[in-house]
């Protein structure tokens, strides 16, 4: 379980706190706030790219502060919504850098990183994909891609940043049902930050919500937009 | 597989004229040789005017040629690794400048008047290392890339102008040395120090595999490679260093030798088609080594006719080329 305690987030002084907050592997939450308000930033100290101003996050009841980027990298699986490819990188090389945090000192991928590469690409649908370059891939393929090169860090927990920025409504649609079905049946805990409130609400997400006043707090699923609104003012 | 196979087709290709150039370039010069003397001077090199031409002149050079090819672009593919950008090479980060600056002030001033050519290739390497430590100490306070790029390039313009005051009031001897060591040659260095040169160039080599796995990773940003357990810093300063290394201890040897370390790994890139270092490290050293020895066999059949300074002629030469592949390339996607 990723525990989060009376944390204070912030660059210098703390734009955000968070009293209680858990995800479970299993657990499909959206994080859910206006422009501004701290979501970014609670991904960054979650992820161990921000230093944490005061309080605790821990996995497993560990501490991950001042792990190493190594062991967190076995955690902690992370994609944006920036990736757009790069020139002469392949899809199937793509989503084997998931494997980096299991590769030896020489960096030499073994056959079974490439088994379990393909495997990803295979579970989220996109395998015809694996001999095309990343640069050429459309933005709902690039998500499936990136999907897959979470899956492939093999970690119980995925962050997700916006992935639906780019997408269209039916691309948005796919990538809720498949973080939904993978969160299920592979026992992940996903945690994504959108502005897709109509398809958090129809997909019945957990939420954890990011207010204006900064004070972070987990929130049942809900049923209204305006509802959801009112609380992020 | 069939990715893996072309790459194998390729090295061995570049391996096979490396091989013929070498030969060629051993037999070809002002004074006659046959075949007969340069195997002679290779196995068994004696006193003799033939075996001294091709061991004592030829071949420092032509090794000198292929050691710098490959170090330089071997330092271009970290640099534009760690910049993430195909613009980088061992000349941005001002440690190329490092060594011109107190190569400028030995010859021009006489500050250090101790006036040997030792002296000259410490100072070459001392300037690369001085200027590599202070682009590491930004390194370390910087968070972002293109800031510290940006430090690299006003860096060498602050010594570019340095240079420029002391080549001013220096006289007409001096400044003409100057010139010429800021030509590039491949021909001030003797057998002796051929294989220190190796040696350093190898360190480099040998530190940048342990690297792959790393530089594999920044190919996403540094944000994405840290998450994949990357430490940033670390890759950081073992870039620089290793280029650094290279970059100083061939410049100190070799003048400061432009558009080599730029150019190669873009190429290479588009051959090889690959985003993994692995391929791309030894990619560089061979097609960087085949370069350089091509670019200085050229200047050498061209000897009679005209003095052309080798970094005329690496620029005459790879940019047309570099034009052509990119060219070639610009309906492929990426």
């Amino acid at each position: 379980m990723l525990q989060v305690n009376q944390l204070h987030i912030g660059y210098t002084g703390a734009i955000a706190t968070a009293e209680s907050l858990q995800l479970n592997p299993g657990d499909l939450v959206a994080l859910v706030g206006r422009n501004g308000s701290g979501k970014s930033t609670l991904l960054q100290t979650l992820r161990g790219s921000l230093p944490i101003l005061s309080g605790s996050v821990t996995i497993d009841e560990k501490e991950i502060t001042h792990w190493s980027p190594q062991s967190l990298a076995t955690k902690i699986a992370w994609l944006n919504a920036h990736f757009t490819g790069v020139s002469q990188l392949l899809v199937l090389d793509y989503v084997l850098l998931g494997r980096t945090p299991y590769l030896g000192i020489l960096g030499n991928p073994r056959e079974e990183d490439r088994q379990l590469a393909l495997h990803a690409l295979i579970r989220v649908g996109a395998d015809h994909l694996k001999d095309k370059l990343t640069a050429s891939l459309s933005d709902g393929e690039r998500q499936l891609v990136g999907l897959a090169r979470a899956l492939a860090q093999d970690t119980p927990y995925i962050f997700l940043d916006e992935p639906t920025a780019f997408l269209d409504f039916y691309h948005r649609k796919q990538l809720f049902t498949l973080l939904k079905e993978l969160a299920i049946s592979e026992q992940k805990g996903i945690l994504l930050s959108t502005h897709d409130l109509d398809l958090v609400i129809g997909f019945e997400l957990p939420l954890w919500l990011v207010p204006q006043d900064g004070s972070i707090r987990a929130h049942e699923p809900m049923q209204s937009r305006e509802a959801l609104e009112a609380l992020l003012i | 597989m069939n990715q893996t196979k072309s790459h194998l087709i390729l090295l061995l290709s570049a391996g096979i004229l490396l091989l013929v150039v070498f030969l060629l370039y051993l037999k070809t010069g002002y004074f006659h040789t046959t075949w007969e003397h340069v195997f002679q001077a290779l196995t068994n090199p004696s006193d003799e005017v033939s075996s001294t031409v091709v061991w004592s002149f030829r071949l420092p050079r032509i090794l000198m040629a292929f050691l710098a090819g490959a170090a330089l672009s071997v330092a271009g593919m970290l640099m534009q690794n760690l910049f993430q950008n195909t613009l980088a090479g061992p000349d941005v980060l001002g440690i190329t400048s490092g060594s011109s600056l107190l190569v400028a002030l030995w010859m021009m001033t006489g500050i250090t008047a101790l006036g040997s050519t030792t002296d000259l290739i410490f100072l070459g390497i001392l300037g690369a290392m001085g200027m590599g430590a202070i682009m590491l100490l930004f390194a370390l306070k910087l968070r972002s890339a293109v800031h510290l790029l940006l430090i690299g390039l006003m860096l060498s313009s602050f010594i570019g102008a340095i240079i420029a005051i002391i080549q001013a009031s220096s006289g007409t001897q001096d400044l003409q040395q100057y010139v010429f060591w800021n030509f590039g040659s491949l021909q001030r260095v003797t057998i002796q120090q051929i294989p220190w040169i190796a040696i350093i160039t190898s360190l480099g080599v040998i530190l940048s595999l342990f690297q792959v796995r790393a530089l594999n990773a920044m190919v996403l940003g540094e944000d994405i490679a840290k998450s994949l357990g990357i430490s940033i810093r670390q890759v950081r300063i073992l870039s620089i260093l290793i280029s650094g290394i290279l970059t100083g201890t061939i410049t100190a040897f070799a003048g400061p030798i432009a558009f080599v370390g730029l150019a190669i790994p873009n190429v290479t890139k588009l051959l090889m088609k690959t985003q993994n270092h692995r391929v791309l490290l030894w990619s560089n050293i061979l097609f960087g080594a085949l370069f350089l020895g091509v670019c200085d066999f050229a200047i050498k059949l061209l000897e009679s006719y005209i003095a052309i300074p080798l970094n005329a002629l690496t620029a005459l030469l790879g940019v047309p080329f570099v034009s052509w592949m990119i060219l070639k390339n610009r309906h492929v996607t990426g």
